[in-house]
């Protein structure tokens, strides 16, 4: 299922995203938004007949210099005492604020845990992010609950510990587990992955979801969440600005002074990527490129395009295509599929470039990054 | 020499029909085959409870043992299940001649031991199948209703009774994972290391051995079953690094079901995350047709 990872913000794109018929839930973040704006959202998705989740942003406590979030203090979210020497009252008092925040804006039946920010898989963050796991486990015993794995993208990079804090999160009883993975510093869309690091991180979605049953969340996942589905993610996340499609926890201590105004992408399906706008003016002026947009981009006039417009086609395109991958039940005929499609998208990029074309080398190296991940994902797993 | 005599043990036990001499001996028990309303097997441990356990300058060893039989019996007494060996009088204490004994019974095994049976050859896939829904169903009763993982399972300690039914028996070296240690009994040593799992070969940073261990060891004697031989070789550190890629290409061969087949390569997966986390997936996963 697809999700919105919400920010902040008042539009319509909760519904515009629904209309798709694939929005599969939103996730709230607390620290954009207060209570009387969370319950308003809560309200509406309720009316859609959507889920909704609040990610309780605990991770940015676990980090030094410590991060923080504007609106935190307002739904009672003071977990900055949060230490790995911390004692067990603390933990519990953690996730009784926590559970609080939810059910103040109308969340009482499913609850995503708080815990650290794992660096790497090796400090002393680890087991502590375990024992918040289980203990939520056991204080909301009789509701849903999802354990954060807020984790470096670096953790996955050794597949030996990760088989190692796999063996510890299997032996947890719970839903499952709201996944997100720090990828500080990259633009948008992102560089490629290091191919071996993002084929562990595959397993490990593969390895909680197909082979232990658990719910996968993948926050933040944006495209990558079309792989993770394919490997058995149950759920995927992207939001509409650039900083919700992918995690940063330098982003929460940052002291934002604005910026340059991003520049508007659209996600051309055949091509898998979200390419921008004067791009794909470019593609347009070509024969082959026309081809490859759908027909209701065809009649486009990029330098028109704004980015509400952009954020909207971005969500709705991601939707439905996470949203036609879940068809296929059999995670097999998923991961065929995607890698089928990886290559038919990569072969339109050489025709592409044959033409004249000169596109952002970002798209080319992601798409080869993921095809090689698959690739060793099948080996690891020997599909 | 046990501290007594094979009349002194007819003697002590005038309720059963006590056939002598003993048919097993270990370190710490000795085995008679008897009878009363059936076939049973009588266990005495050989300590002299007089001076096992009460006295501050005893043997540890002693102390370890008699901690073993207490807990084997709680195993063997918490979980309701016919794949798991049950008591079947006692336990209790016994002056036997001139000391005093720990003892309980089992059923006989009347059909013998896998082991036995393996002597002869490989077993049918449809016996092989049968065991393992035996087996998997023991490992589900022992984790969910005891809370212990008996780490040991291997084809000398799987028996069949008269009536044909599969049974885990010898509880001795279980981990009971809600309990303190005893001394060696929470160590991650395997207790055979030709059935051990990965795991009990070194200690894990994050997590205790679960029933996931269990399932290991039940792959290996199915595999055994099937073929004859154990799927991997080799000996020390790197025996150990084997147990971690199971080649799943040596089941393919006409005598191995579907239900296996899929059930086999889970089981015998290098890490306990990769196996299951549920039993009844695994049953599903044997049991469910092409």
């Amino acid at each position: 299922m697809f999700f919105l990872q919400h920010g902040h913000g008042k539009s319509n794109k909760i519904e515009e995203v629904a209309a798709t018929g694939y929005l599969g839930g939103v996730i709230l973040s607390p620290g954009s938004e207060d209570a009387p704006a969370l319950s308003a959202t809560v309200a509406r998705c309720r009316q859609l007949g959507t889920r909704v989740l609040m990610d309780p942003q605990s991770f940015i406590y676990a980090t030094n210099p410590q991060g923080s979030a504007r609106f935190h203090e307002r739904h009672g979210l003071d977990l900055t005492d949060m230490s790995w020497a911390a004692p067990a009252s603390s933990l519990v008092r953690h996730l009784r604020l926590v559970r609080s925040a939810n059910i103040n804006v109308g969340l009482e039946r499913e609850f995503i845990a708080p815990a650290p920010y794992n660096a790497n898989l090796i400090d002393y963050w680890v087991p502590t992010s375990l024992q918040y796991a289980r203990t939520a486990a056991d204080e909301w015993r009789g509701t849903s609950v999802l354990a954060t794995l807020a984790v470096d993208e670096s953790a996955f990079d050794d597949w030996a510990r990760v088989s190692d804090w796999l063996d510890a999160l299997t032996t947890l009883d719970l839903t499952g587990f709201y996944l997100i993975v720090n990828r500080t510093g990259q633009p948008y869309p992102p560089i490629g992955w290091e191919a071996r690091r993002l084929a562990n991180l595959l397993r490990t979605i593969y390895t909680l979801s197909v082979l232990n049953e658990y719910e996968v969340l993948w926050g933040y996942s944006d495209l990558d969440g079309i792989l993770g589905t394919a490997v058995g993610a149950d759920g995927v996340a992207a939001g509409w600005s650039y900083g919700l499609r992918q995690f940063s926890i330098r982003r929460y201590n940052e002291t934002r002074a604005g910026g340059a105004q991003p520049v508007p992408r659209l996600y051309i399906r055949a091509l898998m990527s979200d390419i921008r706008n004067n791009e794909i003016n470019d593609i347009l002026q070509t024969e082959y490129g026309r081809q490859l947009l759908e027909p209701e981009l065809r009649g486009l006039r990029p330098d028109t395009l704004t980015n509400p417009a952009a954020q909207v086609q971005h969500l709705r395109a991601l939707a439905t295509e996470v949203g036609e991958l879940e068809s296929l039940v059999d995670y097999r005929d998923r991961i065929d599929l995607v890698q089928s499609r990886i290559g038919i998208a990569l072969d339109h990029f050489s025709r592409l470039a044959e033409t004249g074309l000169a596109l952002e080398g970002r798209y080319v190296n992601r798409l080869r990054s993921y095809s090689e991940a698959i690739d060793a994902f099948r080996s690891d797993v020997s599909l | 020499m046990p501290p007594f005599t094979d009349e002194e043990v007819v003697a002590a036990f005038p309720e059963f029909h006590v056939t002598v001499p003993e048919i097993g001996r270990g370190n710490q028990k000795v085995v008679y085959r008897a009878t009363a309303d059936a076939e049973i097997a009588l266990k005495i441990m050989l300590w002299d409870i007089a001076t096992a356990g009460v006295d501050d300058d005893n043997d540890e060893e002693v102390d370890e043992a008699v901690e073993r039989f207490h807990r084997e019996i709680h195993g063997m007494t918490s979980v309701n299940c016919p794949h798991v060996i049950r008591v079947a009088h006692g336990p209790g204490t016994r002056e036997i001649g001139n000391s005093s004994h720990y003892w309980y019974t089992e059923p006989f095994l009347v059909g013998g031991t896998l082991k036995d049976r393996l002597r002869s050859g490989p077993l049918p896939a449809t016996d092989v199948e049968r065991i393992a829904n035996a087996l998997l169903t023991a490992v589900q009763a022992m984790w969910n209703e005891g809370r212990f993982v008996h780490r040991d399972i291997k084809p000398g300690n799987i028996g069949f009774l008269a009536n044909g039914e599969v049974v885990l028996i010898d509880l001795g070296i279980a981990l009971f994972t809600e309990m303190n240690p005893i001394t060696g009994s929470s160590v991650a040593g395997p207790g055979t290391w030709q059935y051990a799992a990965p795991e009990q070969f070194d200690i894990k940073r994050l997590s205790n051995m679960d029933f996931r261990t269990d399932q290991f060891q039940i792959g290996i004697v199915l595999f055994e079953a099937l073929f004859g031989v154990r799927p991997f070789n080799g000996y020390g550190a790197a025996y150990a690094a084997n147990l971690r890629s199971f080649d799943s290409s040596l089941l393919d061969d006409h005598r191995v079901t579907p239900g296996l087949r899929r059930l086999i390569p889970r089981l015998l997966a290098g890490s306990p995350s990769e196996r299951y986390r549920r039993i009844d997936a695994a049953l599903e996963d044997l049991n469910g047709g092409i």
